[in-house]
Order: structure tokens, then sequence, then C-alpha cells
């Protein structure tokens, strides 16, 4: 097991969560975006960090909800959550928390399994998480290609996703926010995934460290992050 | 091997409250709104006629949504969560599904999930065999599988059924 040190939960998640509190509303978009297409349900939007590199036998990290908030307007959805993916994003599996179409904080996970498993979505019976409060989440290989997903206000087994081999050839580490509407529309998103872990082949967790980078992904996305990969964290800084 | 959790792990104490108080509001307005009037059901018993109707419209919106807003079929049964998900989600568990009674639904068409968090660059779910476990009382999805395949089990044995399809 990897010795670690004390998480000291990054200075941008302090400065993100001034700014909820002040209720600021921060609208950004990338250099030479083109507002033509939208972040809806079709072009999902996203601010996270992605580390590429060998094959992934699991991820873990310590999510930060500072805001979280669709309103239910039967379609969108935020999420604050990390996936672990197989090459060319064939197989994978997310642990975070969910808000919209009627749910809010809710813990969740999925998983995509092509050899016919088809694609599978859980809400365990967990207590909805909290804003301001930070979790632990685990995604973790036991072998014979299943995993263990592990979630919630107090770190609890949140099921079991099976049939899903690992890849053996290369692994994606991704951490951040996952939304699905437009500024204006309401939503709310603040947060970080903070000391981001792979496991590797051999059972051993490392830091993402300088592995990772971060992405703000869609046109007209307007969640921005950052990325400290001296403590392995993803920060983005949304409206709330 | 499993990751263990470090015990000095500490607990953010940031205030931001801010964004809860509307959010709550919002969330607890919508919980009573969509709550049914559902009595008391057991795993295994056929479907309330009141609680069916209830569920039709309910299925049709999430086929709608769903990419098919005329699926070739929807039938429901009442069962445990722990039965429910070895036919919608085959092989996958979550805790506590055992003594949980919940709706499951299949419903037969051409779908698309545009609705569910998928990683970057991704694709939307797709696929023939819609099936979905939601609470009985609240009509909250708990559980989403889709495949192109039938499950090989057949959904009568898991209690009597409910045929939702629109005639």
């Amino acid at each position: 097991m990897v010795k670690r040190g004390h998480p000291p939960f990054g200075i941008a998640a302090v400065a993100a969560a001034i700014l909820a509190v002040a209720g600021t509303v921060l609208v950004g978009s990338a250099p030479g975006a083109s507002a033509a297409v939208s972040c809806d349900t079709t072009n999902h939007c996203y601010a996270e960090s992605v580390s590429s590199g060998a094959a992934n036998y699991g991820v873990y990290g310590y999510v930060y909800i500072g805001c979280s908030y669709m309103p239910d307007s039967g379609s969108n959805f935020v999420t604050s959550e990390m996936w672990d993916t197989g090459s060319a994003n064939a197989y994978w599996t997310e642990v975070g928390v969910f808000s919209g179409l009627g749910d809010y904080h809710s813990w969740f996970w999925a998983d995509s399994r092509p050899n016919g498993g088809g694609f599978n979505l859980h809400f365990p019976n967990l207590t909805a998480a909290g804003t301001g409060g930070t979790y632990t989440i685990e995604i973790n290989y036991i072998g014979s290609n299943d995993w263990d997903i592990y979630e919630g206000n107090s770190f609890t087994d949140a099921g079991e996703s099976t049939a899903q081999p690992p890849s053996t050839s290369s692994g994606t580490t991704i951490a951040g926010s996952e939304y699905t509407a437009n500024s204006g529309f309401g939503m709310r998103d603040i947060g970080n995934v903070a000391y981001e872990e792979y496991q590797n082949t051999g059972g051993t967790w490392h830091y993402v460290g300088g592995t990772a980078a971060n992405e703000d992904i869609g046109t007209s996305h307007y969640v921005t992050s950052t990325y400290d990969s001296g403590t392995s964290t993803i920060d983005w800084t949304g409206p709330c | 091997m499993r990751h263990i959790t470090p015990r000095w792990l500490p607990r953010k104490l940031r205030t931001v409250t801010f964004c809860a108080i509307g959010a709550s509001a919002v969330v607890l307005s919508a919980y009573f709104a969509t709550a049914s009037s559902a009595t008391s059901m057991t795993a295994g018993s056929a479907i309330p006629a009141s609680a069916a109707h209830q569920l039709k419209a309910a299925m049709y919106q999430m086929a709608k949504a769903s990419g098919d807003a005329r699926p070739t079929s929807i039938q429901a049964v009442l069962t445990t969560r722990a039965r429910a998900l070895q036919l919608a989600t085959p092989g996958e568990t979550v805790p506590g599904s055992t003594g949980q009674t919940v709706y499951l639904v299949v419903m037969k068409g051409h779908f698309t999930l545009r609705e569910v968090s998928v990683p970057r660059g991704g694709r939307a779910p797709r696929g023939h065999y819609l099936s979905e476990t939601l609470n009985p009382t609240t009509l909250q999805p708990m559980d989403i599988g889709l495949r192109n395949q039938a499950s090989p089990i057949p959904l009568q044995s898991l209690g009597p059924v409910s045929n939702l399809t629109r005639r």
C-alpha cells in the first residue's frame, strides 16, 4: 500500500467556495469558441482532468461538492465524478454524484459493457451528499472481470460491476463534472476531485500527478477547470 | 487490492448554504408532487390498476425521452430490487436490494439514452430492451439497463405482469 500524505485540499477549492458564497456567476468560453453548439443532452459538456496511460485496475479520489444543482426540466443533469475507462472508451465505469431529473446530490454509478452487457446505471440506497461535503469514491478491480464500487457519505460498498474485462493495453483516469445545460439555465456547479489515483495492474496505487491535464469540453462550455499536478487535484468553477 | 481510506482524512468544514436552500425547496416539492398514492405493495403481487395507470404515463414519458415515443411493448411487475437487477442489469448487484420492493418495467423499442452520464467522447447508449426499476412511491428511477438482447429470464417469473402498452 502506498504511503500517503495529508491531503491539503487545494487553495483553488477554497477560492471556489468563496465565490459560491458570494453567489458569483462565472461564465467562460474557450478562446475562439462559437455559440453555435449548445451544452445539451446531445452535446454533453465537461470540465475535467484526463490521465491516459497504462492499463487501469481502478481509480480513487476525494470529491468535493461545492455546488451541484440542475433545475428539473425533465432532461438535464450535472455530475461530480470519476471514470475509469479502457482503451477507446469501449468499456468504462463511473462513480459520483448526480443532480437533475428530480435527483439532487444522488450517489450513482454506471458502466458500459459492449460485450452484450449494454449500459447499466444504479442509484444505490445511500443518503444524498451534502453541499460543502468531501467524499471518497473508488472503483476497484477485484479479478474475474468484476469491479467493486465504493461511494456515499461514509465510503460504503455501493455495488459490483461484472463481466467487464479490464483493458490490458491502456486505461484512462478521468475526474470532473459533466453537464447538459447552457449558461443561464439555472445549473450550479462548483467542485473538485482531490488526490486522484489510479491502480496499476500490479495492485499498486499511484497519484495521477503530471500524467493528467485539464480539459474543458464543449463548444459552449462555461464551467472552467484548473488542474494542480502537485496534489493531483482538478477544480472546476461554474455558476453557483 | 482495495484502497484503504486514511483515518486522518479531514472533512472540509465549508458552509456553502447559498446554493442549497433553493435547491432543497425544489427537490422537496418535486418529491411530494410525484409521490403516488401507493399503499404498501408486496413483491410478487399484482400492480394495482390505479398505480398501473400512473406508471404507464411515466413510462411513456421515459420512452419518448429515450427516443421512441411508441415502443413495441411496455410490461411491468412488482418485485424485489435484487430480483429485478438479475433481469435488468444481469450480474450486477446493489447492497440492500434483497428486501426492497420496486416496479420493474421492461420496454421493447429503439432507444437512445442521451440523459445519462458517459465519458467524454463516449456515445449515447443505444439498445432495444430498456429495463428500469422504480421506487413504487415516488416513481424515481433506481436502476436502468439497456441492451440489444432480451433477458433470458421471463418477466412473468417475477410476478403477475401488467401490460402497459397502448393499444
